[in-house]
């Protein structure tokens, strides 16, 4: 499994979050919107011009959008079979 | 017979306040604080024979609030008598919901608990069976639509038995055995929570696992060595921080509450909305739409206000003459009667022309989600002046109201990123200013002056923005929910648009009166060419404006002064009410009273100039036309009257959220700011 940072993933393809390396703040945040250690979610823009746009696919969450900086804490790895 | 204190909370966007309106269409009193949904809202209802305290708490993911909005509801939640809690869960985002769900029945309140949007669950695939969470969770779980109004009544009707019926104990999800054991061992320790304090010690002793700044230091200071040795247990064993354990557990239990009640059957979804949103969303296209869509919404309100204002011209101009046979009679009285008009004949036929459809769409606009999706585009852009996209939230509502607005920083988690917000916030012309400077280019630069303005606003604000943030830490990031478009309900915007002119006729129009006759009086008695010599080196030498419009500047501060008074008294009255927020909800009071008050400044700025030809015609584009200003004067006059401190409620919220010394220093850098940009301009008249 390749683990990289969400902010490089490519759009439409299914990653597992591995670890979230943000501080205390953003973590709760991150928890309080759904977003967990483990979670299937999946990328739904690839610009680098804008926050990276996810969903949840574990919880069918709403549309969250994450600023690169913080994406860039945020470790993925592919979540294919 | 008792009045039942009810409240409304549930995650941002589950429909609380959508649920509120139709619950209070069902009122008896009218006590409707409306506002966005970073304020608490209340409303009287009735219903079989009772009279309901209804309130709309702030939005909140979960108690543990992460910005000041959510501690609103916390501190509510904790803090208040309440009777019944009313859960409003987002049927679509079944097991998320559910995890707030689980801390609000940790927190051991009556409860209740509407199930929302349902219709639009089902629409995707998810049926859920509310009678079985019903009797799993021992409450009342009534199914509602509050978009189409279903399910609401019998919602009320459930809520009305249980809380006639004796209290009932709520259930208990026992969390992974070895935390539960410390849990019970800490609540076992803890001394009963203090009356007035709600909450039951199991619920505190999992905050002081979770989240220990929440829990009052009398539960947890006695047994700090305890909470420490089993913050310490759980961090070992699960190598995670404490508030991510329980964080994981309330998942888990929400996880297996949501997969309990519901089935999923996959559907053909419409793909309508993703659709869209790659539009909306896309870094190029929807850059491009986001301008438009401004182009097109403000041009739209230029339009129809200029159409407006000159359709009322003709017939506000029928009324002066008649007023002049009262010069015969006495010329104070004259004097008085002729102030008087022309605050009412500027409110009618200068500020309402603009002001109304700016609120109506305005209105529409906030309903439709966008909102959120101008702050993803607009992201990038903001960490260039120091900020991040949730300021645009408090942005674009400053184009309606500063103070508005300023509640509206309250979402972001991060008190730098809330402070720059608020102190670039009086930079954004609000509807008042909006209305001056459509009115004043209208009449005498041409509407591409208008959008001059505006583009040099911002710019001002990038510039001021970037000044500031040069000496404070990075921004935070940004983590947002963007939810799903809706279309805007047109009787939800109505109805806004009613309830804000009804305050615009009943608090706005009086002080205009008021004003504008004081106005006349301080002309009459020559009072005004004094202050204007006074002023001249600003005004006039600085600005190269005529010196007269000295005093209308300073106008603004004489009525200053009249809200202090207003707002000591309105202080005073607070103290009495329940409320936690008292002085928040004064001040509320003040916005409403004061909303769209810098179109008294401006308009009194305005008026000055316009009192000679007032007495002739009525003030409206023709006759603002005849403002002795050259195009280049209307430009750096409204540049400055733009930029400079836009009225006493925004300096009284700005002092309440932020502390006086901001407010001081917001002040102090509008009118520099202010000055120097008019002054920018004026040179470049000058040049060119």
């Amino acid at each position: 499994m390749k683990i990289m940072s969400l902010n490089l993933v490519p759009r439409n393809i299914p990653q597992r979050v591995i670890e979230i390396k943000a501080g205390h703040e953003a973590k709760r945040k991150l928890l309080a919107l759904g977003i967990h250690m483990g979670d299937s979610i999946v990328r739904l823009n690839d610009s680098r011009w804008s926050p990276v746009l996810i969903r949840n696919l574990t919880t069918r969450s709403s549309k969250i959008a994450i600023g690169q900086g913080l994406a860039r804490k945020i470790l993925v790895g592919d979540d294919k079979l | 017979m008792t009045n039942y204190k009810v409240v409304l909370v549930g995650q941002p966007n589950a429909g609380k306040s959508t649920l509120f309106n139709v619950l209070s269409d069902i009122k008896a009193a009218a006590g409707n604080f409306a506002g966005t949904s970073v304020r608490i809202t209340q409303s009287a209802v009735q219903l079989q024979g009772r009279v309901f305290q209804l309130l709309d708490l702030p939005g909140t993911y979960s108690l543990n609030a992460a910005d000041d909005a959510e501690k609103i509801t916390r501190d509510y939640l904790l803090g208040e008598k309440i009777d019944l809690v009313i859960n409003v869960v987002d049927s679509t985002l079944l097991s998320r919901s559910l995890e707030l769900t689980s801390e609000l029945l940790e927190l051991g309140l009556p409860m209740a608990i509407a199930l929302n949007m349902q219709d639009e669950a089902e629409k995707r695939g998810l049926m859920i069976d509310h009678e079985k969470l019903e009797a799993l969770l021992g409450i009342p779980v009534v199914p509602t639509s509050a978009l189409h109004g279903k399910g609401v009544l019998h919602l009320m009707e459930r809520c009305v038995l249980k809380l006639n019926a004796p209290p009932t104990s709520l259930p208990v999800f026992p969390y992974t055995a070895h935390i539960e054991s410390l849990v019970q061992g800490l609540a076992g320790a803890m001394a009963p929570p203090g009356s007035g304090q709600n909450g039951s010690r199991r619920f505190y002793a999992i905050k002081t696992i979770e989240n220990p700044d929440m829990v009052p230091a009398a539960l947890s200071r006695p047994i700090a060595a305890q909470i420490a040795a089993a913050c310490s247990q759980i961090r070992d064993f699960h190598r995670l921080e404490c508030f991510e354990s329980i964080a994981y557990e309330r998942h888990h239990l929400a996880m297996k509450l949501s997969e309990a009640i519901s089935g999923f059957v996959p559907r053909q979804t419409i793909h309508l909305h993703d659709r869209l949103d790659r539009f909306l969303l896309h870094p190029l296209l929807g850059r491009l739409f986001l301008i438009a869509y401004f182009l097109v919404f403000y041009a739209l309100i230029f339009f129809s206000g200029n159409l407006f204002s000159r359709w009322l011209d003709p017939l506000l101009n029928r009324i002066p003459p008649l007023l002049l046979p009262l010069q015969k009679v006495s010329s104070l009285l004259w004097i008085t009667a002729d102030g008087l008009w022309q605050g009412l004949s500027g409110s009618l036929g200068v500020v309402l022309p603009y002001f109304l459809p700016l609120i109506f769409l305005h209105a529409l606009f906030e309903d439709t989600g966008y909102l959120s999706r101008i702050a993803f585009l607009l992201d990038g852009l903001l960490h260039h002046i120091g900020l991040h996209g949730k300021a645009v939230a408090a942005f674009i509502l400053g184009f309606g109201c500063t103070a508005p607005a300023l509640y509206a920083t309250r979402i972001m988690e991060n008190r730098r990123d809330r402070t720059l917000t608020a102190l670039l916030l009086p930079f954004i012309p609000c509807s008042a200013r909006n209305a001056v400077i459509f009115a004043l280019t209208a009449a005498l630069a041409g509407p591409i002056w208008a959008l001059v303005i505006y583009v040099f606003v911002l710019l001002v604000i990038a510039v001021t923005g970037k000044a500031i943030s040069l000496f404070l830490a990075k921004p935070g990031g940004l983590i947002m929910e963007i939810p799903d478009l809706k279309v805007p309900s047109l009787r939800n915007a109505l109805t806004a648009t009613g309830r804000q002119l009804k305050e615009f006729a009943s608090a706005v129009v009086p002080l205009l009166l008021l004003g504008s006759a004081a106005m006349s009086w301080l002309s009459h008695l020559n009072i005004g060419a004094r202050i204007d010599a006074l002023f001249s080196p600003l005004v006039h030498g600085l600005l190269g404006l005529p010196a007269q419009l000295g005093t209308t500047l300073v106008f603004g501060f004489f009525r200053k002064e009249l809200i202090v008074i207003m707002a000591k008294q309105a202080l005073g009255a607070a103290s009495l009410s329940l409320l936690p927020l008292t002085s928040g909800q004064t001040v509320v009071f003040l916005v409403f009273v004061t909303l769209y008050f810098p179109c008294f400044t401006t308009f009194v700025v305005m008026g000055k100039e316009l009192i000679v030809i007032m007495a002739k015609q009525a003030l409206g584009a023709a006759s603002l036309s005849l403002l002795p200003l050259t195009s280049g004067q209307t430009v750096v006059f409204l540049v400055f009257v733009t930029l400079y401190f836009p009225c006493f409620t925004t300096f009284v919220v700005m002092g309440k959220e932020f502390g006086w010394k901001t407010a001081g220093a917001s002040a102090v850098l509008s009118v520099v700011v202010a000055a120097l940009a008019a002054y920018l301009f004026k040179i470049l008249f000058v040049i060119f």
